[in-house]
């Protein structure tokens, strides 16, 4: 690990953790990090849990040895939405947007922990993405694809995170799609989100990471700096297709 | 025309009350993909509670308190049982089971429906009450409307019924519990992500259901007058079959869906024979459920890859 | 770490209270008949004047001639109750359970025997008939059985009687439809049968001048068996019948209320749920339909107190008896309230003891063959529902008849024909 790349501190930090599906051991001692500030990818096939992964740190599923921390506490017994209310927020696979909702209220739900009046926040939701302003009255449902992405990003915003996870982002979209979703991606991340993404397009990924770790059943195989594993000669041949 | 007014109104009554039903029903669905058969049983519990409070107050004939009093009085008891039942339902018959295989909660439905059909009879016997509306509130008195006179407790159902489904839409259009409420019903694991409570979601949807049932037993109680162990059952199927019509899951769906049920039946014993009622509304169901099998209102299901 | 509030507690106690409430307020509507009713019996009723303070001496068949039977080797028997106590119609069963109970007890007493109660609750479902029928059967101790109530369930139980030993007697307190007894050489009845109830009911309207009725069965068959036999003496006598149907457990008749043709003389409601009937008549008045209410003997009950309807019995509010107001008495101190389905159980539970007695007072040990023989020979001079009781070859109650009563505005009744 090149924990020297980086000297800004930890926000999320898994140590050694262990989750079963019933009798099935999915992850396997994964220990990762993301400081405040960085781009993180997570790389790996179907099925390299990496999806699993993305559970235990919401909380969805429980790990069953290990520890969370996130943001300086320890939230291995927390429930989702307490990870959520202290600035954990997720852009799901395939996005899960409320279909038969309004973009507005979509964005709505994002902010769904706050108590507080989030009009500046669904400003700037807007500003990033000018188009969603258009289509606030419209159902989320009836939206294209590349829309319907950035309704998912936005809503994820809505909660101003301090770590956004985004779940195989570039799943179903049309390549051109994909390429403008990283773009987006990059955007937030400039604007000071620390992003954890979850990728099988490990080119496109590694393109906007710091950091990336590699997944291979349920174990993390690789861990190192963007560039180092764009160059990884076993990585190329297995994901990157060079 | 005025026998046509008159089953309007026949209609419109029945059909308001369908339609409280339904909601529950539907709402519950929507969020759990469980059909709770024992909501019949709230509405039942509803409709006794209603006629508790109308006996420890002096009763019809002699009521305590002024009438106004005695029937929000009654509404109130109703609400308060009701959602005390349906809430400890989902607590004690379904939370439990809510992973566990798909018809294990519909057997504990079932279950519940039975229970709680046994409960009522050792609590109140096999007797059926009579809330004896028309000393409450004198059969002379309405609204008249064209060439007839709507009994004012019909006027108090129907108004109540649409208030309270006007209260419900904007509840769950423009509240952030109401949406919360939606957006479990569309994809619950995608609510949770967004922070948002599933378990008391859940809890307050058996809440506002079971309340509404519990309205629609007092409702029962005050125009059509007899209350007994067993009015959950009947109510409970036509109530689904609203709730089917309407697109389950729907919350428009399922006031529509009562409304047509009650219009349905009113028309059918008007203009063919009452006994061919439960024929032309189970056979309502059948068309609809072919030509639309999610029903009028229901939404395509989103599919997940 | 859940917090803890008051408020639950208190929601808790708020609901127990109003369904205890609930609970307790059935009494007004379900109160002593005794006092709000006085149907006068028609029957030819030699009603015994001279009460003594041993009431059911009044209804006894005659004193038999023999010693007394403390000195005989002790009469015991058990018999079979088949009966609604629980399910839809439990209001039926719990009180024929009720006066079942009580006639064992007062003749246990009377004629110092033991007899015994084996409960069956058939919940009003054929196939529980079925079953019990054939548990009674195979208890060696039971001699006969009072019940079912309702045709369906004669019909049910008694086809397993008659397989499995027809030499088991059972009289049903409540079932009419005709020829059923003739069916099963082991029934009897203590009611009339619709035979009887149809055409009274038709005669009654025909001389009341009626020329159009319009008729809605309950979908039971108790419900569509009557419409059927007093419509065809209603059109027999040049009436035209209007039929309808709905089910039992609806409650709003509203629709059907409105589509009462205003030139009907009469409508004829055989229904089983008298509550029902009151609901129908709250609602005509609601849409100001004044046409009169005529309702079967099931519709004979507190519940239904539509001033100026009409409504037929099997059996007589025997409140208006002279001659068992004692009986009534002790019933009342003892159940609280009771219905015109009650009686009709004490006559056919007497019936049964009372063969069973006679057959105890030859010196022999009861068994199925002579009970049945005996209750073969029944011949009660009187009874607590004011007639005589004997039966006719197929089990039939010989003479039975139907009453008419009309409402009165204080909710009694009246005997009309």
């Amino acid at each position: 690990m090149s924990d020297e790349m980086s000297d800004s501190a930890a926000l999320l930090t898994l140590s050694d953790i262990n989750t079963f599906y019933g009798q099935i051991h999915i992850l396997q001692d994964i220990s990762m990090e993301i400081r405040i500030g960085e781009l993180v990818c997570l790389l790996g096939g179907n099925a390299s849990g990496k999806s699993t992964t993305l559970k235990t740190i919401l909380g969805i599923v429980s790990p069953r040895s290990g520890t969370i921390e996130f943001d300086g506490a320890d939230v291995t017994e927390k429930s989702t939405s307490f990870r959520i209310a202290q600035g954990m927020a997720i852009v799901p696979e395939n996005r899960r947007l409320f279909a038969p909702m309004t973009v507005l209220e979509n964005l709505e739900m994002g902010a769904y922990l706050r108590d507080d009046d989030h009009s500046e926040d669904l400003e700037q939701v807007y500003q990033l993405f000018p188009l969603l302003a258009d289509r606030k009255g419209q159902l989320a449902g009836t939206l294209s694809g590349g829309e319907q992405q950035m309704v998912a990003m936005g809503r994820a915003l809505m909660s101003r995170p301090k770590l956004l996870l985004m779940d195989e982002p570039s799943m179903g979209l049309a390549p051109i799609l994909v390429e403008q979703s990283f773009e987006i991606i990059q955007q937030v991340h400039e604007a000071g989100v620390s992003i954890l993404v979850v990728e099988q397009n490990a080119n496109m990924a590694l393109s906007i990471a710091d950091h990336g770790y590699v997944l291979a059943t349920g174990r993390i195989v690789l861990a190192d700096t963007a560039e180092v594993l764009t160059e990884h000669e076993g990585l190329k041949k297995a994901y990157l297709g060079r | 025309m005025e026998f046509f007014l008159q089953q309007t109104v026949n209609g419109l009554t029945l059909g308001s009350v369908y339609a409280l039903l339904a909601l529950g029903y539907s709402m519950v669905y929507g969020i759990l993909k469980l059909l709770n058969f024992a909501h019949g049983e709230v509405y039942m519990f509803g409709a006794f509670a209603g006629y508790g409070v109308l006996t420890v107050l002096g009763g019809a004939s002699a009521p305590l308190v002024p009438i106004w009093l005695m029937i929000l009085l009654m509404f109130l008891a109703a609400i308060v049982v009701s959602s005390t039942i349906g809430v400890t339902l989902e607590r004690f018959a379904y939370r439990p089971l809510r992973n566990s295989t798909r018809i294990a909660p519909l057997i504990s439905a079932v279950g519940a429906s039975f229970f709680l059909q046994a409960a009522a009879l050792l609590l109140f016997t096999a007797n059926s009450r009579t809330y004896d509306a028309p000393k409450l509130i004198a059969i002379q008195t309405g609204i008249p409307i064209g060439p007839i006179r709507v009994w004012m407790v019909r006027v108090l159902v129907i108004v109540t019924s649409f208030t309270l489904m006007i209260l419900l839409t904007l509840w769950v259009n423009r509240t952030r519990t109401g949406k919360a409420v939606r957006a479990v019903s569309y994809d619950r694991e995608a609510a949770a992500m967004m922070g948002i409570d599933v378990d008391k979601v859940i809890v307050v949807t058996f809440l506002i259901g079971s309340a509404l049932a519990g309205v629609g037993g007092v409702m029962v109680g005050l125009v059509f007058g007899r209350v007994f162990h067993l009015m959950g059952f009947v109510a409970g199927l036509k109530a689904f079959t609203a709730a089917v019509v309407g697109g389950i899951g729907s919350i428009p769906g399922a006031m529509f869906g009562g409304l047509l049920i009650g219009f349905a039946e009113a028309y059918t014993t008007g203009y063919l024979s009452s006994t061919f009622q439960n024929l032309i509304v189970f056979g309502l169901l059948i068309v609809v459920l072919l030509v639309r099998p999610r029903g009028l209102f229901g939404r395509q299901e989103l599919v997940k890859v | 770490m859940k917090k803890r509030s008051q408020w639950p507690k208190l929601v808790l106690l708020f609901v127990a209270m109003a369904l205890v409430a609930a609970a307790c307020g059935g009494d007004d509507d379900a109160g002593a008949g005794g006092d709000t009713t006085t149907t006068a019996a028609a029957a030819p009723a030699a009603t015994t004047t001279a009460t003594t303070e041993a009431a059911p001496a009044t209804t006894m068949a005659p004193e038999p001639t023999t010693t007394t039977a403390v000195e005989m080797q002790p009469c015991v028997a058990s018999i079979g109750f088949i009966g609604p106590i629980t399910g839809p119609v439990a209001f039926i069963g719990e009180v024929q359970l009720n006066w079942m109970q009580y006639a064992v007890d007062v003749f246990n007493e009377e004629l110092s025997i033991d007899i015994s109660i084996v409960e069956g609750d058939n919940q009003f479902d054929t196939a529980q008939s079925a079953t019990l029928a054939a548990q009674f059967v195979d208890n060696a101790d039971m001699v006969a059985a009072v019940g079912p109530a309702g045709s369906d369930n004669v019909d049910a139980a008694g086809a397993v009687f008659e397989d499995l030993d027809s030499d088991f007697s059972f009289v049903s307190p409540s079932s009419t439809r005709v020829g059923i007894a003739a069916t099963y050489t082991g029934m009897f009845r203590t009611v009339p049968t619709d035979a009887e109830q149809g055409p009274t009911t038709a005669d009654y309207m025909i001389a009341q001048g009626a020329s159009k009725v319009f008729l809605i069965d309950d979908q039971s068959s108790y419900s569509t068996g009557l419409a059927d036999s007093t419509t065809a003496a209603l059109e027999a006598g040049g009436v035209e019948v209007v039929t309808e149907s709905v089910s039992q457990d609806v409650t709003d008749f509203s629709a059907l209320v409105s589509t009462i043709p205003d030139d009907a003389d009469f409508v004829y409601l055989p229904w089983q749920v008298a509550a029902n009937g009151q609901i129908f008549a709250n609602q005509m008045a609601e849409q100001g339909k004044t046409i009169r209410i005529f309702g079967s003997d099931g519709m004979d009950s507190e519940d239904f107190t539509a001033a100026g309807s009409l409504v037929a019995t099997f059996a007589p509010d025997i409140a208006g008896v002279a001659g068992s107001a004692d009986l009534l008495a002790g019933f009342l101190a003892e159940y609280e309230s009771t219905n015109t389905f009650g009686p009709p159980v004490f006559v056919a539970a007497q019936v049964i003891i009372e063969a069973t007695y006679r057959v105890c007072m030859t010196g022999a040990t009861p068994d199925r063959a002579s009970v049945q023989a005996e209750i073969r020979n029944t011949d009660l001079a009187d009874s607590i529902l004011g007639s005589p009781v004997s039966f006719t070859s197929d089990g039939d109650l010989a003479g039975g008849q139907f009453f008419i009563s009309e409402i009165q505005e204080d909710g009694t009744k009246k005997i009309a024909g």
